[in-house]
């Protein structure tokens, strides 16, 4: 097994990803993608739609064959020792999918079979982790998308994976099952030592959860550190969020000097009836910022310094801009 | 490995929680018992009777032939009982005036009649000889066999007939040593006092050897009748009946199917002694039309109970004596059960394993339940040969159920438990006798490995469309297609639509004189083979002992070229 040594602590490699690439016909969609993923964290995997992280994913867990590249999940090639790879990672991969027909101990039952060492008592202690004591005996048909996310992460987590792969998994969540999920996983990493890949558009969500990010656009990685570290990527640029009487007119005047300002569209905020936006800049900049939005018949009801997040990151490094719902 | 099993076991759970073959068995069920009531005898024995009264009260006499046949065959064959009828007349009303006018004139006319229609049919026969042997020749046969019996003691000429050109009874002829049995009988003949005190003596020499069965009870029937002193029309029908019914099938007369084409032989000729002396021709129609009649009715018959005479070969007989044909042939009880299991019941196993073999891999891609298959640490070989396991267990599992039903079902309905035996056998001395219900479960085995072909098929198609909808369609049709050319130019003689379309035949065995029994026995394989190659290969015409095992290896290198195909699409191509 690898073992690296980063700041304080030795962490053992999990996933080890080198110059992945993959095509779709003459399409490039993977161009020579690298990261690590180690033992005990929360690895953010994020990029905007179709930024490739679905279809690494997927190479990950043997959907797709990659055209080059290596991946090696505890030591073992995935190419070369698929069986004893596969072995140490558990996933959901989009909707989880299981045999409707069956209830949701016997999906269980059926993948626990394809593994080694899942007893009936560790599927029991997986039913009640996900809170499913009461519906596991019925039809999966009849489960909600939230009954079938918890069944998913469930048979993701049977055999005690070393390294779990979660594509989009709070979709369909309630704020509620939200929170458990992130309780979830801090569990899993921190108690249990496993390193748990996320992949997610929901940006805030990530910020609260993972240790690691690294981000992904056009197939190509373009960042790749922990949270904080992110954060204080864009160097001296502070995060300041304006709650403006226009927002639209303020952002454009905002654009005209240089700056790329998100618009924060919150129609439940009586305090912010025009909207508000966030934008990143150097503070010295700030006075002539509110010069030029107010002379541009804009009224500036607040202005907040916010920490930078790696939304704010996020957009910088991908060009995002526009509004986030 | 375990983890192999594991995969076929969820496999198997799967497919028994889903209702498809739960439905198809239903349907199996539903369609082999329509079809078995639809093919037994009762629904068709009115019918029948009703066309031998008409067939029996054509007093012209002539033998329509198969519009199949070839128009100088018919012309031939229809010139030849032309110029027969005449004579033929002559010599039955001169023989009946003997019967009662001794005198010396009379017995003069009756020579002459005589001379003139065998030397009439001397001639018949061998003109006709060389056309009739490949389509008419039981026609050929009752042609000898009336100039033999006017030739001589009509006795000799029936144990003799039982040593003519007929493929299947040789071995039988030769394990009842019948040559023997003719050999005691001339020479008892010789000492003995009557052609009666003849049979007796052969008859108790042989009764330690032989079972109650065939050639004895031919004898004790002979006797029986002998000296019940019945009338010479309907003991000559009988007699006739007894022959061709023994020379074509022995093992069959006790049997309680043997007893009915006796049955039937009897009211042919009872109905014919009626009806020719309400109209006042007692010999004609039993000579000229009775015994091919009952010949083809019986050779049917025999056909079916033994499947030793090819279909068509039956056909072309019945056809060539017009009315007797598939009424009789469906009346035989092992028909109807082979048929309904065959042409009902594995039709529908084999649309359920379409199904479950189209949906096995697309559908799980497109409903997503494959991911967790994918994501499992198993190799995507061990998954689908898994799936190739389930679809074999499957398509077994449904054969042998359908066909056990069907068995049970045909022998509830047509009231006959015992179905005797199956022969195939060839002139070299080999036989092959299984029981009917091994023989039908061997077929079923045979139609199931057809139906494993197709299942490949689908399940390839699944794996390269990813679509269930077409996995099933296209193989669906093929067979369809199949079904319809077979059903249509199945019985066509001509190579270029036999090599250019899929055909086969369910039912057409055609057994080699010159070939072991062992390549009879694959015939029926062939046949099934035939199903997915068609052309050259139809068993009908081989005349190589070895295109059989061609036809066997070809299809079975066929399905693995397919499961390899598909196996390799399955593991290297992305899911998405």
């Amino acid at each position: 097994m690898d073992r690296e040594t980063v700041n304080n602590g030795t962490r053992e490699t999990v996933l080890e990803v080198r110059n992945l690439e993959k095509s779709f016909g003459r399409r490039r969609i993977i161009c020579g993608a690298s990261f690590d993923v180690y033992a005990g964290e929360i690895f953010g995997f994020l990029g905007p739609n179709g930024a490739g992280k679905t279809t690494t994913i997927k190479m990950i867990l043997g959907f797709l064959f990659p055209d080059s590249g290596d991946i090696k999940i505890m030591g073992y090639d995935l190419r070369t020792d698929y069986e004893k790879a596969m072995s140490f990672v558990g996933g959901i991969v989009e909707n989880p999918d299981m045999f409707k027909d069956f209830s949701g101990l016997d999906n269980l039952k059926m993948y626990a079979a394809l593994h080694d060492g899942v007893t009936k008592e560790r599927i029991d202690e997986v039913v009640r982790l996900v809170g499913l004591e009461k519906r596991i005996r019925d039809r999966v048909g009849k489960y909600s998308l939230g009954m079938k996310q918890r069944l998913g992460v469930a048979q993701s987590v049977l055999h005690r994976p070393r390294l779990l792969i979660l594509d989009e998994p709070t979709n369909g969540l309630d704020p509620a099952g939200v929170k458990e999920f992130r309780t979830m996983l801090r569990h899993l990493a921190d108690e249990e030592n496993v390193a748990v890949f996320v992949s997610s558009h929901m940006l805030a969500e990530m910020d609260l959860l993972c240790d690691r990010v690294c981000i992904i656009d056009k197939g190509v990685i373009k960042g790749n550190l922990s949270v904080e570290e992110l954060r204080h990527a864009g160097g001296n640029d502070t995060g300041f969020i304006y709650t403006v009487s226009d927002a639209e007119k303020a952002a454009e005047i905002m654009r005209s000097l240089g700056l790329k300002p998100s618009i924060i569209k919150d129609d439940s905020s009586p305090m912010a009836p025009g909207g508000s936006i966030s934008v990143l800049m150097d503070r010295t900049r700030l006075a002539k910022v509110n010069g030029a939005v107010i002379n541009g018949g804009v009224g500036i009801l607040t202005v907040s310094e916010s920490e930078r997040s790696i939304e704010d990151v996020f957009m910088a490094i991908t060009g995002g801009g526009g509004v986030i719902e | 490995m375990n983890k192999f099993f594991s995969l076929y076991n969820n496999e198997m759970k799967r497919v028994i929680k889903r209702p498809a073959m739960w439905v198809g068995l239903l349907m199996a069920f539903a369609l082999t018992a329509a079809m078995t009531f639809i093919s037994r005898n009762g629904i068709l024995e009115n019918r029948m009777q009703a066309s031998d009264k008409e067939y029996f009260g054509s007093l012209s006499g002539r033998i329509s032939l198969e519009k199949a046949c070839e128009k100088t065959e018919m012309q031939a064959i229809s010139a030849a009982e032309d110029q027969l009828a005449g004579a033929e007349a002559d010599y039955i009303a001169a023989a009946k005036t003997a019967e009662t006018d001794p005198s010396r004139e009379v017995s003069e006319k009756l020579e002459t009649a005589k001379t003139a229609y065998v030397n009439l049919l001397n001639d018949a026969a061998n003109s006709l000889e060389n056309i009739a042997r490949s389509r008419a020749e039981v026609a050929v046969i009752e042609l000898k066999i009336k100039y033999e019996l006017l030739q001589n003691d009509y006795r000799s000429v029936y144990i003799d007939s039982m040593l003519s050109t007929f493929e299947i009874e040789h071995q039988l002829i030769r394990q009842m040593d019948l040559e023997g049995a003719k050999a005691r009988y001339d020479s008892a003949k010789e000492g003995s006092a009557s052609s009666l005190e003849a049979f007796k003596t052969v008859l108790a020499s042989l009764e330690p050897a032989v079972k109650e069965n065939d050639f004895v009870y031919f004898l004790r029937e002979l006797i029986r009748l002998e000296e019940e002193n019945t009338p010479s029309a309907l003991r000559d029908a009988r007699l006739s009946g007894y022959a061709l019914a023994l020379s074509a099938c022995p093992e069959k007369i006790d049997s309680a199917a043997g007893g009915e084409i006796l049955r039937k032989v009897r009211e042919y000729a009872s109905l014919k002694v009626e009806l020719d002396e309400h109209t006042g021709q007692n010999f004609r129609g039993i000579d000229s039309y009775t015994v091919p009649g009952l010949t083809a009715s019986v050779n049917l018959l025999t056909a079916d109970l033994t499947n030793n005479i090819s279909a068509e070969r039956a056909m072309r007989t019945v056809r060539f004596s017009r009315n007797l044909s598939v009424e009789i042939e469906l009346n035989d009880p092992n028909k109807v059960v082979s048929m309904s299991i065959g042409i009902a019941g594995m039709v529908a196993v084999l649309l359920t394993v379409l199904v479950t073999a189209g949906g096995s891999v697309a559908s799980e891609i497109k409903n997503g339940s494959i991911k967790s298959l994918i994501i499992a640490p198993v190799r995507r070989d061990k998954i689908f040969f898994s799936k190739v396991l389930m679809l074999l267990t499957v398509t077994l599992f449904m054969s042998v159920v359908v066909s056990c039903f069907g068995l049970l079902f045909g022998s509830a309905v047509t009231g006959v438990w015992d179905h005797g035996n199956v022969i195939f056998n060839a002139a070299d001395g080999s036989a092959v006798i299984m029981p009917f219900a091994v023989a039908v479960l061997l077929s079923t085995l045979i139609d199931a490995y057809g139906i494993f072909f197709f299942a490949m098929l689908a399940l390839l198609l699944s794996t390269l469309t990813r679509n269930a909808i077409a996995s099933v369609i296209a193989p669906a049709g093929y067979f369809i297609a199949k079904l319809i050319t077979d059903l249509r130019w199945g019985v066509t003689n001509d190579r270029l639509v036999r090599a250019v379309l899929p055909l086969g035949n369910f039912s057409n065995l055609y057994f080699s004189k010159d070939a072991p029994a062992l390549i009879n026995l694959s015939k029926m394989i062939v046949s099934e083979a035939d199903l997915l190659m068609g052309g050259d290969y139809c068993a009908q015409y081989v005349t190589h002992p070895f295109s059989a095992l061609y036809s066997v290896i070809f299809t079975a290198v066929l399905t693995v070229l397919i499961i390899w195909a598909a196996g390799d699409a399955f593991c290297r191509r992305d899911i998405k």
